[in-house]
């Protein structure tokens, strides 16, 4: 299974119609803290899950794996593997 | 026989402008605005009850189509929080419009998808019994059981009431019906007897996105169109985001999947026919489709057609 890029997510982001302009967020910074809220953060959650097949659980989400566009492609790749 | 809609009416109590709670939940307005969507929230008046919103509901109904209450012998209350744990709502109802004694009245006991399961109790039970004048009421006033710390909920839910009559010579006609239950999901929204509603967020969200547009394209399947052919998506008001997220998931035009409910609130099994009424007047031989789904977790959808 190749592995999933930053454009990747970025290209999902677009799917889910997150309002925000997606590449202009920087992949390290939290999401929470550039503009999304908690709303589109479960509608993130929910794409990668239905896109990917995995999981998203609510222990790795107060973990922060989940919190930041880097974070989620390293999450994604790990959960493939 | 066969019976449909002929008519709507609804009552909507005083409205909380969202601004007052602001502070209390630590959000921006511009989040209610773009998100949840409800810059008001609807509360029943102090002392009233699901029967009386019920009544104000037919009484709007009677403004539309003339003196109903001599004629009715079907009702029909769906509500989860209902005037007493016993009797039901509907023996109330009946009571205050002073009904004929003969007359069936009962309750349902579903939320966001109870209209589209009430219509078709309603429709069944009249043509199977003959019955001539049914009202199928909704009232489910979440008022009384919100935590207004809870931002999950004190931002989203309204009280409101409507009063749908169903008769022969109707103005639309009902198409058949899709039901699903996710009962193993039944805690994702919960209220326990004397105690306050919980709400998982994220787990209605998934439910809504991943099963509804499902629901919905069954129903499509079943009654021979798709969505081409309608007119508008009545669906349930569960917030703005979550009905612009629908309109994609169905991959029609947001302006077919209308948000109608910005001013009072996410109204349970009222919303979708307050949404109706708001619609009522399309052009003869349209489509639209009803989704209600929520608590249970319960999704229920069915098609009408303007005659």
């Amino acid at each position: 299974m190749s592995k999933v890029t930053l454009d990747d997510i970025v290209e999902l982001f677009d799917e889910a119609g997150i309002e925000s302009n997606v590449s202009e967020l920087d992949p390290k910074k939290a999401l929470l803290d550039q503009g999304l809220d908690s709303l589109d953060m479960m509608n993130v959650f929910f794409q990668v899950e239905e896109k990917y097949g995995l999981s998203v659980g609510e222990e790795e989400i107060a973990a922060g794996d989940w919190n930041s566009l880097e974070k989620i492609v390293e999450s994604v790749n790990k959960n493939q593997q | 026989m066969s019976v449909g809609i002929v008519s709507v009416g609804s009552y909507i109590p005083k409205v909380e402008d969202c601004r007052t709670k602001l502070d209390r939940h630590d959000v921006e307005e511009s989040f209610i605005i773009k998100k949840t969507g409800f810059v008001g929230n609807s509360k029943m008046e102090d002392g009233e009850k699901a029967s009386d919103m019920c009544v104000k509901a037919f009484q709007s109904l009677e403004e539309k189509c003339g003196t109903l209450k001599d004629k009715v012998d079907f009702l029909i209350v769906c509500t989860q929080n209902g005037d007493y744990l016993l009797p039901q709502t509907s023996a109330l109802v009946h009571s205050k419009l002073d009904l004929p004694q003969r007359c069936a009245a009962l309750d349902i006991s579903l939320g966001c998808s109870g209209y589209v399961y009430a219509l078709n109790v309603a429709k069944s039970f009249m043509e199977s019994n003959g019955l001539q004048c049914g009202i199928v009421l909704t009232a489910d006033p979440y008022s009384g059981i919100i935590d207004i710390q809870d931002k999950n909920t004190d931002l989203l839910f309204g009280d409101a009431a409507t009063a749908t009559l169903l008769a022969e010579n109707a103005a639309y006609e009902l198409g058949k019906a899709v039901f699903d239950t996710k009962g193993a999901d039944y805690d994702a929204l919960l209220c326990e007897h004397g105690g306050q509603l919980y709400m998982d967020g994220r787990r209605i969200f998934d439910f809504v996105l991943r099963h509804v547009p499902k629901s919905i394209s069954n129903c499509l399947e079943l009654n021979g169109i798709g969505t081409d052919d309608v007119e508008y998506f009545l669906l349930h008001q569960a917030s703005r985001y979550l009905v612009e997220n629908m309109a994609r998931r169905l991959r029609v035009d947001v302006s077919k999947v209308p948000f109608v409910a910005a001013e009072y609130g996410n109204t349970v099994s009222s919303s979708v026919p307050l949404a109706l009424e708001n619609y009522f007047d399309v052009k003869p031989g349209a489509t639209m489709v009803l989704s209600g789904f929520g608590v249970g977790l319960s999704m229920a959808t069915t098609t009408i057609q303007r005659i």
